[in-house]
């Protein structure tokens, strides 16, 4: 059997397992799919609820208030946003130890190098395109239900499918070649979700948010770049659009020429850099960590005392080295962008992002806490850790996390948009009551409402994901205690301020009643 | 003359600073058993993914049924390679797994399905058919085996195979190997539980720190660290080197 007929065997493979795992988990399956939905939903939601505006006319094409010309302007630097996005992810997610691979040792020594990473490569891209197939699917449902075929669709299809192999193979490479290049230099690889999040999130708000909401140079300089011509092929539904031949041509040679070259690049760089175990990885960064989570800790002491504290530290220090979960929040920063740019004016954005890092941030650091100590949660319950400080501990570390999230972002916001450094200062202040108060009621309903039950909760490994239900009534609760905000911002916007101090006053009932609920949750809590 | 099974020249393998293997001289001739032991971090299971391709010596040779290491597509044949975790997919059937390994070894499909039976059988798993998900540890270890010797290797590579199985399973796979050493096939085995090794091996080797620190028949070893067992000669031996 040749190399090929191997590639193809192990992406037939992959691909059946891929396609049992999504229908084993029909919830998640639907779940995904309902996300990747969610951004053409958007283009067809009204206006004034934050949409596109766009309709499906019953000639097929997609209509609005002068549709074309703004497809036809946006289109283009939005392809180069989402190919750099793609790139990015692709160099940060690919695979760089054989360790990596799914059954590596099995695929390398039976079907050699070149056929594992065509085959895997060739899985992975019929999953990604599986996924981005559901908008030409919707698409295609669209324009049948409005009674007219549109041929253009397929070739749009084409254009998206070019975009995605070439971006991801030359991410593959690029990472690829950025570790060869780190290991041949002894220095430490450590790739990190946040690291991944914040450059989605720049490129986002450079290529997509910025040319939507601004004619910036950025959009313009997105829209000349070959990436753009990838949107070419979806232009050509619009009759109005003016597509260029060449400019089509222009899209297959880049993209496959990139996509070829990717694929050599990355077969050759994975036949050195997957046999390079730098070794057991010895806490790679982690000094730097350990120093900023033991001056939290010392900080945080005198407020909390020595028990909380030591909790505290540890809760930040384990999210620093695994800060996946810390990357969610980026995708609501993305949602207080959408918002800025339909509407929200412009100097409520340190505002917002504070009142966002307050919500989103203590969710991800403590609506799990149980589970997130996992195999280390009896020394801490044999330990005799009161549960008032342990409550503590975690909100203190939540509530940190909120105001430094809240700074990083205004930081970034500031390079960018140039923020006045008056409404940071007020965003900075400002977050600090909002977390004091949402840090404890995210610990208490992630203790009171704990992921697993308590033999999974011991037999988890690392930061996970809270339960829906701790998730739910936190933003029950949070909700609630803002309705005096709400109420007055709706029907007396000249009474803000005691609207304010309202919300304040009854979220810090709800997060001193909640503490006490958890401290003794957390005290009476056993491991069977 | 044929060529032992595995043979190095002062095999070496270095992560920066750190020696994980300092020059290992080793000789295992066809159809032995041949205990690997050491204790954490010895550097066991580094010599393993040397010899079988998956890593690059930092130094000297080494070579498989007389192929360098160096040449992974004329080692591979030779070799079947039973990592501590077995290298499985929960998503398949049993079944499918030795099916989809059996091909990507050049197997037929029908090749590939009677020759999976036949090992399934001898290992005495009857859950081919069962998602690899819903699988114990004993038998994923099994089906392991039975993966790594699908393609009827010179040498199998184990790794820790009896780790985490109850004693029938144990027994089991302790009873394959003795059945596959017998057939020929030279099998080269780390682990920790020695009395597996006492029972199984012609010969084995202490590995400690990276260093072989002894080898010869298990009775040999024993006599050097003056008498007891081998878990008594593992102990003096490793300690006298710290």
């Amino acid at each position: 059997m040749n190399w090929r007929r191997r590639a193809l065997l192990v992406a037939r493979v992959h691909v059946r397992r891929r396609v049992r795992r999504a229908l084993d988990r029909p919830k998640r399956s639907v779940l995904l799919v309902s996300l990747f939905l969610l951004p053409v939903a958007s283009l067809f939601a009204p206006e004034q609820f934050g949409g596109g505006g766009f309709a499906v006319g019953a000639d097929g094409t997609v209509s609005g208030d002068g549709a074309t010309a703004r497809i036809a302007a946006v289109l283009p630097p939005i392809f180069t946003g989402v190919w750099l996005f793609l790139f990015l992810a692709g160099a940060f997610t690919v695979d760089d130890r054989l360790d990596d691979v799914d059954g590596g040792d099995l695929l390398v020594l039976g079907g050699g190098i070149r056929a594992t990473v065509l085959g895997v490569s060739l899985a992975e891209h019929a999953r990604r395109l599986a996924l981005f197939g559901i908008w030409f699917v919707v698409g295609a449902v669209g324009v049948i239900v409005a009674g007219a075929g549109v041929a253009a669709l397929p070739l749009g299809a084409v254009g998206f499918v070019l975009l995605l192999v070439s971006a991801t193979t030359a991410g593959h490479a690029v990472g690829l070649f950025a570790r060869r290049e780190l290991l041949d230099r002894g220095i430490p690889v450590r790739r990190t979700g946040v690291a991944l999040a914040v450059g989605a999130y720049l490129t986002f708000v450079a290529f997509v948010t910025l040319p939507i909401g601004v004619d910036l140079p950025l959009g313009e300089l997105g829209a000349a770049l070959p990436t753009a011509w990838f949107a070419d092929w979806l232009l050509l539904e619009y009759p109005g659009a003016a597509v260029r031949p060449a400019r089509l041509l222009g899209s297959v040679a880049f993209g496959g020429g990139v996509a070829v070259a990717g694929f050599l690049a990355k077969e050759r760089l994975a036949a050195d850099v997957w046999f390079r175990d730098p070794g057991p990885e010895r806490d790679a960064g982690g000094g730097t960590a350990l120093d900023a989570a033991d001056t939290i800790g010392r900080l945080v002491r005198p407020v909390v005392g020595p028990a909380a504290a030591a909790v505290t530290w540890q809760v930040l220090l384990r999210r620093l080295r695994s800060p996946t979960v810390l990357a969610i929040p980026v995708v609501g920063f993305l949602l207080v962008e959408h918002e800025l740019r339909t509407g929200l004016p412009a100097e409520w954005y340190p505002l917002a992002v504070a009142g966002f890092a307050a919500l989103a941030l203590p969710a991800a650091v403590a609506l799990n806490p149980l589970a997130d100590e996992g195999v280390g949660l009896p020394l801490v319950l044999a330990s005799g850790l009161a549960g008032r400080a342990f409550v503590a501990g975690y909100a203190a570390a939540a509530a940190l996390s909120a105001w430094l999230g809240t700074a990083t972002a205004l930081l970034v916001a500031g390079v960018l948009f140039g923020v006045r450094p008056v409404a940071a200062a007020v965003a900075l202040v400002a977050v600090v009551p909002l977390a004091l108060v949402t840090a404890p009621v995210a610990v208490t309903a992630g203790t009171v409402l704990p992921r697993n039950d308590a033999h999974e909760t011991v037999a988890s490994e690392g930061v996970g994901f809270p339960s829906k239900y701790a998730f739910a009534v936190y933003a029950l609760v949070v909700a609630a205690a803002a309705a005096p905000f709400v109420a007055v911002a709706a029907f007396a916007p000249g009474m803000l301020l005691l609207g304010g101090v309202g919300a304040l006053l009854l979220g810090g009932v709800a997060a001193a009643v909640g503490s006490r609920v958890a401290a003794s949750r957390f005290e009476s809590f056993a491991l069977d | 003359m044929t060529p032992p099974a595995i043979e190095t020249d002062g095999l070496r393998k270095q992560y920066g600073d750190t020696v994980a293997l300092a020059g290992l001289d080793l000789r295992v001739e066809r159809g032995e058993v041949y205990g690997f032991l050491g204790p954490n971090g010895a550097g066991k299971t580094t010599t393993m993914r040397l010899l079988t391709t998956l890593l690059r010596p930092s130094g000297g040779e080494a070579w498989i049924c007389g192929e360098p290491v160096t040449d992974r597509e004329a080692v591979a044949p030779h070799v079947g390679h039973l990592p501590e975790r077995p290298p499985l997919y929960d998503e398949l059937t049993g079944r499918e797994q030795l099916r989809f390994a059996g091909e990507l070894r050049g197997l037929g499909s029908a090749e590939a399905d009677r020759r999976a039976e036949s090992r399934l059988d001898a290992l005495g798993l009857d859950a081919g058919t069962d998602r690899i998900s819903t699988y114990s540890t004993g038998m994923r270890k099994k089906l392991g085996i039975a993966q790594a010797t699908l393609h009827e290797p010179d040498v199998l590579f184990l790794d820790e195979p009896t780790n985490g199985l109850d004693p029938r399973a144990a027994r089991a796979v302790r009873d394959r190997l003795t059945a596959l050493a017998a057939d020929g096939t030279t099998v080269f085995l780390s682990t920790h539980i020695l009395p597996v090794v006492e029972e199984a091996a012609d010969r084995v080797g202490l590995l400690n720190a990276g260093e072989l620190i002894a080898a010869g028949r298990p009775a040999r070893v024993i006599d050097r660290a003056e008498g007891g067992d081998l878990e008594d000669a593992f102990l003096e031996l490793t300690h006298e080197e710290r």
